[in-house]
C-alpha cells in the first residue's frame, strides 16, 4: 500500500481540467458526467487550484452564490498540496490524512498529470495490502 | 479491526435532517456541522436516504434553482447500503470501492447507531500501517 508509485496508481487516468473562468454550473456538469469529486483548475497554462464537491457545497450553495454566475476562481481551493508521480502512494495518503482532504493533484515539471483520491487508489492497493497482511500472518504462524 | 471499534473511537453522533425539509436547510445544516453528508431517517429513526456533497453537485449540474422549495426526499440518494458493527474495516472499504459510495450508516436491529466515512476508514488503515511498520522495525532491530 505504501510503496506503489503514484504514476502507476493514476495509470492511464485522463486528467479532467476546467478553466478558472468557467462557471460553477459548467464545472458541476463536468464532474457529474465524469463521476468525479474534484476538477483541476487551470489558469494561464498552470494549475491554479482544484474545485471539489466540498467547495460546491460550502463556498457556493451554502453562501447563496449563483452557480451560473460564479467563476471557479472565486470559490476554488487555491494552491492545493500537490505530489510528484514518482513518490510512493503512501505519501499521498498521509497528505490527505494530515490535511483532512481527499484529493491530491499529481504534478510533474509544473504540469498536472492527474489526481489521486482516497477512493481511486483504495481498490487494488487495498487488496494488495490485505494479501500482504495474510502472508505476514502465515509467516508468523510458521515462525511462531 | 471492526466497525464497532471505529465507531467507539469517533463517536456515534449522526447529523440527520427530515425528508420533508428543504435542500437549502440541509445545506445550512451541513455547513453548520461541517459534514459532507446528512442522513434522512424515517419515523422510527432508521435511515431511508442520505444527502451528500455528490447530490449537491448533481443539483448544480441539473441547474436546480429553487433549493428553498425542493424537499430533501426529492434530491437524496435512496438506495443506501448499511453496515453492521461486526463488519471489518476491510470489508467496509471493499464495499465502498465496489459500490462507489463514501458513507456507511451502521444499523443493528433497525436502529441507527452511527455513520462511518471513507475518511474515517482510511485513517484507521494508515494508523494500522504505521503501527505495523513500527512493530516490524522493532522486531528486526531486536
Amino acid at each position: 500500500m505504501e510503496e506503489r508509485a503514484i504514476r502507476s496508481v493514476i495509470g492511464e487516468q485522463k486528467p479532467i481540467f476546467a478553466s478558472a473562468e468557467a462557471s460553477v454550473a459548467a464545472a458541476a456538469k463536468l464532474m457529474k458526467r465524469h463521476r468525479i469529486g474534484a476538477l483541476l483548475v487551470m489558469k494561464s497554462g498552470r494549475l491554479a487550484g482544484i474545485f471539489t464537491e466540498r467547495d460546491a457545497l460550502f463556498r457556493v450553495l451554502a453562501e447563496g452564490r449563483d452557480p451560473a454566475k460564479t467563476h471557479l476562481s472565486q470559490v476554488m481551493t487555491l494552491n492545493p498540496r500537490t505530489i510528484s508521480p514518482d513518490r510512493p502512494f503512501g505519501h499521498a495518503l498521509h497528505l490527505m490524512y494530515e490535511g483532512e482532504f481527499r484529493h491530491v493533484p499529481v504534478v510533474e515539471n509544473g504540469q498536472p498529470l492527474g489526481m489521486v483520491s482516497a477512493r481511486d487508489a483504495l481498490g487494488p492497493d487495498l487488496k494488495q495490502f490485505v494479501a500482504d497482511l495474510d502472508t505476514r500472518n502465515h509467516i508468523g504462524e510458521i515462525l511462531g | 479491526m471492526k466497525l464497532k471499534d471505529v465507531l467507539a473511537a469517533k463517536g456515534s453522533r449522526v447529523v440527520a435532517v427530515s425528508a420533508k425539509s428543504s435542500v437549502a436547510d440541509a445545506i445550512r445544516t451541513m455547513r453548520a456541522e461541517k459534514v459532507g453528508a446528512v442522513l434522512v431517517p424515517d419515523a422510527e429513526g432508521c435511515p431511508v436516504g442520505i444527502f451528500t456533497e455528490r447530490d449537491v453537485v448533481g443539483l448544480l449540474a441539473d441547474g436546480e434553482r429553487d433549493l428553498e422549495r425542493l424537499p430533501v426526499e426529492a434530491a437524496m440518494t435512496c438506495s443506501i447500503v448499511v453496515g453492521r458493527l461486526s463488519m471489518s474495516v476491510d470489508e467496509a472499504l471493499g464495499l465502498m470501492t465496489e459500490r462507489r459510495f463514501r458513507h456507511l450508516p451502521l444499523v443493528e436491529e433497525g436502529k441507527l447507531l452511527g455513520l462511518v466515512s471513507i475518511g474515517d476508514l482510511v485513517k484507521v488503515k494508515l494508523e494500522e500501517t504505521a503501527q505495523e511498520a513500527q512493530a516490524l522495525r522493532a522486531y528486526i532491530s531486536s
